[in-house]
């Protein structure tokens, strides 16, 4: 059965996830995977911090540049013969794609792999409107054979093992057995999905990055589905999130470089698309109209602030989520968002709004894994911090920083942290209340929380430690 | 478009950049970042022998699957004519670079060139062809990749919906690595409509992190790698 997750049920989803062997062991062995290939090409520490620094230098730069560098690449694509479009929202975006594939009188798709597509819940929309959108990205044709969402950026189907796909395409696809041979399953994908590019009217892919200089969108991919879905449709609409645009043309060997070695730990991916524009009068294949798609949804709510604009310089590399303990524990979907794992946790409140999102930033031990195998050193876990600090500060008339900020605040905690605040300042109060609380430790009640249900809850030592010293002199 | 959705294209737009400029960047912040980790400031720069780069790149080409065939320029004929009837493909989808395959005595092997829009045979390129040929534009050493930049001669299919893709690559075109061949070409000044770096056949690790070949693209790239002498 497939179950939607939201992130309002997060615990329930974590507690869920948790209690399933073969979740746990499908994640595991993925991130223990992932994490050895990513070290067999980034081996040297030194080094890899050396490219890291460059790649946040260069985000970072982009970032400052931000406004500027949209317009350029708008500029720049519409030279090259590239519609853009912009789009504020969700709802925006997929009424801009849906209004090109109308135009264009298409009712069959096909997608390549693009994260930025799920955000608007573009498949679902489509199929409301009567248009096949069929995804070609092997992993995501698994995850949407399955009806479900994809549980990782880079690799979506990984909460699958082989024979729950094996089953899956023999309940599935038309006159296919039950096997496990990867070999044969895939070869079966490759035969549905060539003959859906001869079919398609449209492609819809995302962009790893958009030149502004040269008006160029890169596509990073192994399959090839990429290539296929930008090359053999007559029309091509590219999404992506506004903070892919970088600079110079100059900029993407850098950040390619550390994006790849992050994400699959591969020097190069098979292919490295760079499109600047539609099929020109003497060539013979290519899109005849290229589209670009420019969303907003709450990023720029990040921009405006000097540390939460940090993370917008993801490369979306999945590094992130291959290393962190939470996520190889409870899987991507238990997030219930688009974007799980560290990255998500951080994005996902400006694109859905604090009060959905508030538990993601508490699901973390602020370990630093993340930050540290970072490509572009977001410092994840102070943006977690202050993500916390933003749930639950008192709500006020002034200009808001975040949607739903304030929304985890609880007066009963609040008054708690006041009233530790104001004894922690009278020292005399605060001794004598410690020494009320040693002596009557016996009176404590054993509380019934999250905490004592596997641990059990500490005890006070019979004097403060101030006490214990001076006793030693 | 109509005019109700140009205007309402331009809100969107205008609304965005107006809630950028909230961040209240200006002129003196763009100033700071100039630059900043710009390739120019970079050491990816090298200069090594020729005999290494060359290494690096079969290395790479081989490690990632892909079939390497060395050559010297006199011999590339009977390299390629050789492969082909070791190959049997019975449609081949060549390149005018490559015309005097037309001329060889490969058995039945049917030779086509690209020599039409795509819509006119789409149909026969997805299931009928096995293989292409096209030359590349250049190739790299450190990522084992080549440089391909499609035109009217070679499209971009050709190096992508045959089974098999045979690729001639000049050794004297090899780049240490792209950062140095895009600044040394200056491709900022001249970007074609498409411009691809492939590095191996098509692949997948989608289902449990197997490694499966022939995902969507080719499932063979055998490059004839072609030395001046």
């Amino acid at each position: 059965m497939v179950m939607q997750y939201t992130p309002q049920t997060f615990k329930e989803n974590s507690a869920e996830a948790l209690a399933d062997d073969t979740i746990r062991n499908n994640f595991r062995g993925a991130m223990d995977f992932l994490q050895a290939k990513r070290a067999t090409v980034l081996p040297d520490k030194a080094a890899f911090d050396v490219s890291s620094k460059r790649g946040e230098a260069i985000k970072l730069r982009c970032l400052v540049k931000l406004p500027e560098l949209l317009e350029k690449l708008e500029d720049q694509c519409k030279a090259n013969g590239i519609h853009v479009h912009w789009a504020e929202t969700c709802e925006q975006a997929t009424q801009i794609i849906d209004d090109i594939i109308t135009a264009k009188n298409g009712s069959k798709v096909v997608k390549g792999k693009s994260m930025v597509t799920e955000e608007i819940g573009l498949n679902d929309y489509l199929a409301e409107q009567n248009i096949d959108c069929i995804e070609s990205d092997m992993g995501e044709y698994i995850v949407q054979l399955g009806g479900e969402t994809p549980s990782h950026i880079i690799m979506p189907a990984i909460h699958k093992n082989v024979e729950q796909i094996a089953e899956l395409f023999a309940e599935r696809v038309p006159g296919v057995e039950y096997t496990t041979d990867v070999n044969s399953l895939i070869k079966v994908g490759r035969e549905q999905m060539r003959q859906l590019f001869l079919d398609a009217d449209v492609g819809i892919s995302g962009v790893n990055f958009a030149v502004a200089e040269t008006g160029t969108l890169c596509l990073v991919e192994n399959e090839g589905n990429g290539r296929m879905t930008t090359t053999i449709p007559n029309t091509h609409i590219a999404l992506t999130g506004i903070e892919k645009v970088i600079e110079h043309l100059a900029d993407v060997p850098p950040l390619l470089e550390l994006l790849t070695r992050s994400a699959t730990g591969q020097l190069i991916t098979t292919y490295v698309n760079m499109i600047s524009g539609p099929r020109k009068v003497d060539e013979r294949d290519g899109p005849e109209e290229v589209h670009l798609v420019l969303l907003d949804n709450g990023r720029s709510q990040a921009y405006a602030d000097e540390e939460l604009r940090k993370t917008l310089a993801c490369i979306r590399c999945g590094a992130c989520m291959n290393a962190c303990p939470v996520y190889t524990r409870i899987g991507g979907h238990a997030y219930g968002t688009v974007y799980p794992g560290p990255i998500g946790k951080i994005i996902s409140p400006h694109l859905i709004g604090l009060e959905d999102s508030k538990d993601l930033p508490t699901a973390s031990s602020l370990c630093g894994a993340c930050e540290e195998v970072c490509p572009v050193n977001i410092p994840i876990p102070s943006i977690l911090q202050r993500l916390r600090v933003e749930t639950n500060k008192k709500s006020s008339s002034a200009a808001k920083i975040m949607r739903g900020e304030g929304s985890g605040r609880s007066f009963i905690e609040a008054l708690g942290w006041k009233g530790w605040a104001f004894f922690a300042v009278h020292p005399a109060l605060y001794r004598m209340g410690t020494w009320f609380a040693t002596r009557g430790r016996k009176l404590i009640p054993t509380f019934n929380n999250p905490w004592t249900v596997s641990r059990s809850m500490p005890k006070l030592a019979a004097k403060s430690l101030r006490e214990q010293l001076k006793e030693r002199g | 478009m109509s005019n109700d959705n140009t205007s309402h294209a331009n809100s969107a737009k205008n609304n965005i950049l107006q809630r950028l400029a909230l961040a209240g960047l200006d002129a003196n912040d763009v100033a700071a970042v100039k630059g900043k980790g710009s390739v120019d400031s970079l050491t990816l720069l090298v200069d090594e022998p020729a005999v290494e780069l060359r290494q690096s790149f079969v290395d790479k080409m081989q490690a990632s699957h892909a079939e390497v065939i060395a050559c010297v320029k006199t011999d590339l004929q009977k390299t390629i004519n050789d492969l082909l009837v070791r190959k049997q493909f019975k449609q081949l989808l060549i390149s005018e670079r490559v015309g005097w395959v037309k001329d060889m005595d490969i058995g039945d092997t049917q030779c086509l060139y690209f020599a039409d829009n795509i819509e006119s045979f789409k149909q026969q390129l997805f299931t009928d062809i096995d293989a292409a040929i096209t030359t590349s534009h250049g190739s790299i050493a450190d990522t084992g990749s080549i440089i391909l930049r499609p035109d009217s001669v070679e499209p971009r299919s050709m190096s992508l919906v045959p089974p098999v893709h045979i690729v001639i690559v000049e050794e004297q075109s090899m780049h240490p690595n792209f950062a140095q061949v895009m600044k040394q070409e200056q491709w900022q000044t001249c970007m074609p409509t498409n411009m691809i770096l492939v590095s191996g056949p098509s692949k997948t690790a989608d289902i449990q992190q197997t490694l499966a070949y022939g995902a969507h693209g080719p499932r063979e790239l055998i490059v004839i790698l072609v030395a001046a002498v």
